[in-house]
């Protein structure tokens, strides 16, 4: 059966520094003076993501009374711009920023929906976000070395650090990251540099708290980001997350990929758990 | 949200002879040499088509639609019609890009051969009422290049980027992908892929039944097409065009087709591709060859 797109949906252009972003808003009937905005993941295809996941989630979100913009990042799908590579300690605040500021009008409370590279554009966007509510962050991407290596060197203390030192397949990984680091931005000339540590997220996650903003954390089990969110847990956030609850919630979904979507059910699963957190949240 | 520009960003409501559909231009952005995109949906009676139309700053002297390949294949090429459309429009000619029912930003419904084709001629018609009647090249990629054959008026220029020629081959690769892509997640490889599906899922996209039998049924090479100027740009690391491709270009040429043949480098394994590394979608969004190959052949040999 074919089922018409929703009537209020329009493609509009949005003005950012890197030049218009191609923006998609779903505008219910009677709009609550919620807005959502859906970040898409780091790929080159369009905001739609795969099998146009973000089209159906925002779709559904509508559904329930929001108004919904998904957008394309600068240099993507009808966007304009150029891109080169998505890069976590570079986010795309920009993007975020001028895209929300475009609901301001429609939307007194903001909440932003983010997946992997989006999730983390998202949330280091929240501070330039005064009417922001919550944040649901999908397969948050934690670079998986930089937050092992933390952990082991403060579990560890001094001998240990000594030990992975002089053991090649240890200090590796590490080696691995800090040449990333490393590296020249190779985004886009606005593109903030943004480091990402366990101790930067539980700061990022501290300012959202007192700003009353809750945070939804949601993995798929067959994510790779659950394995470095899960060392984390296990770590330096474990007891911080625990005692931050309610406001920050997570959500591990019993098998699937949340941050690629390779399987028709991990798709649903995504819309449905991220569409109950928007009812349960607004 | 961006302030249109122009003067003519208002919404257009136009009558089609293929049924009740208009244009809602929704929204406009101008470049720094006047060249221009519209973004907005085409109302038909499937449901609503997302639409770019890329513009001159004058009057075009063609339009040319791009018709995109269906499901993974999609999004690999995307930024290339983007860039190519972009380009035409700077060389004078207006084309429309579009989201055919079931895919990117469109209405849903089950996408087919037969559902794509429906969505490209009402894109060309709206296309054609608003800039006039123009000469008019069609652009096809992979699977699209069916819909691009079919949809072509007459006289008009034909470009097929890869195009699948062999539909058998074409079904093949894609339940080898789903396979490939079962296998890699800890499944049998067997799953979902029983003759009796009406939809299989491969890598994360519903592939229609009808899709496959359509694609099996109906090779590019029984296409009756109006086009009498065709190029085919192979896309391939081994220098030379597929014998199938060849032996189609000739039997184009037997019935007194002008067609050419161009091949450019870039390692395409278009439904491979999207099961990549870590299962994220690795996409070449470069190949600017083939688009610079097509943007010459049009604005050099096209039919304006």
């Amino acid at each position: 059966m074919v089922t018409a797109a929703p009537p209020a949906e329009r493609a509009t252009f949005v003005d950012s520094p890197e030049g218009p972003l191609a923006a998609v808003v779903t505008t219910p009937p009677n709009p609550s003076d919620t807005g959502v905005v859906i970040c898409p993941g780091g790929w080159y295809g369009t905001s739609t993501n795969r099998n146009r996941v973000v089209v159906r989630l925002a779709r559904a979100i509508a559904n329930l009374g929001h108004t919904v913009v998904r957008f394309d990042w600068h240099g993507v799908g009808d966007s304009s711009g150029e891109i080169d590579r998505f890069v976590l300690d570079r986010p795309f605040v920009d993007d975020v920023v001028a895209v929300s500021d475009s609901l301001s009008g429609a939307a007194g409370r903001l909440l932003v929906v983010g997946v992997c590279f989006g999730g983390r554009s998202a949330l280091a966007a929240a501070p330039e976000l005064p009417s922001l509510a919550g944040l649901v962050l999908v397969s948050f991407p934690f670079p998986a070395e930089q937050t092992k290596a933390d952990w082991r060197a403060r579990k560890m203390g001094w001998r240990g650090v000594a030990n992975v030192a002089t053991n090649p397949e240890l200090w590796r990984p590490a080696a691995r990251w800090a040449t990333r680091r490393l590296r020249p931005a190779p985004a886009g000339p606005k593109a903030r540099h943004i480091t990402l540590t366990p101790g930067s997220f539980r700061a990022d996650m501290g300012a959202l708290r007192q700003r009353g903003v809750t945070v939804d954390l949601v993995f798929g089990a067959d994510d790779l980001e659950l394995v470095s969110f899960e060392t984390l847990r296990q770590g330096p956030l474990g007891d911080y997350l625990e005692r931050s609850r309610p406001g920050i919630e997570v959500a591990i979904t019993d098998r699937g990929d949340l941050s690629s979507f390779r399987s028709l059910e991990a798709q649903d699963t995504a819309i449905h758990l991220i569409t109950d957190i928007v009812r349960r949240r607004v | 949200m961006t302030g249109t520009s122009g003067g003519d960003a208002r919404p257009l409501h136009l009558d089609s002879a293929e049924g009740a559909w208009k244009t809602v231009v929704d929204d406009r952005i101008e470049g720094p040499g006047g060249a221009w995109v519209r973004i907005g949906f085409i109302e038909t009676a499937s449901g609503n088509l997302f639409s770019a139309v890329h513009g001159p700053p004058a009057q075009p002297r063609g339009v040319a639609l791009i018709c995109p390949p269906p499901l993974a294949e999609g999004p690999r090429n995307y930024r290339r019609e983007f860039d190519l459309a972009g380009a035409l429009a700077e060389g004078g000619v207006a084309s429309m890009r579009f989201h055919p029912i079931g895919t990117g930003q469109s209405a849903d419904g089950p996408c087919t051969l037969g559902s794509m084709s429906t969505d490209a001629s009402s894109a060309l018609g709206a296309l054609v009422s608003q800039f006039g009647d123009l000469p008019v090249a069609v652009v096809g990629t992979r699977l699209a290049a069916v819909v691009a054959a079919r949809t072509i008026p007459t006289g008009g220029t034909l470009v097929l980027w890869d195009p699948v020629v062999d539909g058998s081959a074409y079904a093949k690769e894609v339940m080898r992908a789903r396979r490939l892509s079962a296998l890699a997640s800890g499944e049998s490889g067997k799953e979902g892929g029983t003759a009796d599906d009406v939809t299989v899922d491969v890598v994360g996209y519903p592939v229609e039944k009808a899709l496959l039998d359509e694609v099996r049924s109906q090779p590019l090479a029984e296409v009756e097409t109006a086009s009498r100027r065709i190029q085919v740009v192979e896309m391939t690391r081994k220098g030379t065009p597929r014998p199938a491709v060849l032996d189609l270009a000739e039997q184009w040429r037997r019935d007194g087709t002008d067609v050419r043949v161009d091949v450019v480098a870039a390692a395409e394994s278009w439904w491979f591709g999207s099961a990549g590394k870590g299962g994220r979608i690795e996409v070449e969004v470069t190949a600017t060859e083939a688009v610079t190959l097509t943007l010459g052949f049009l604005l050099e040999e096209g039919p304006w």
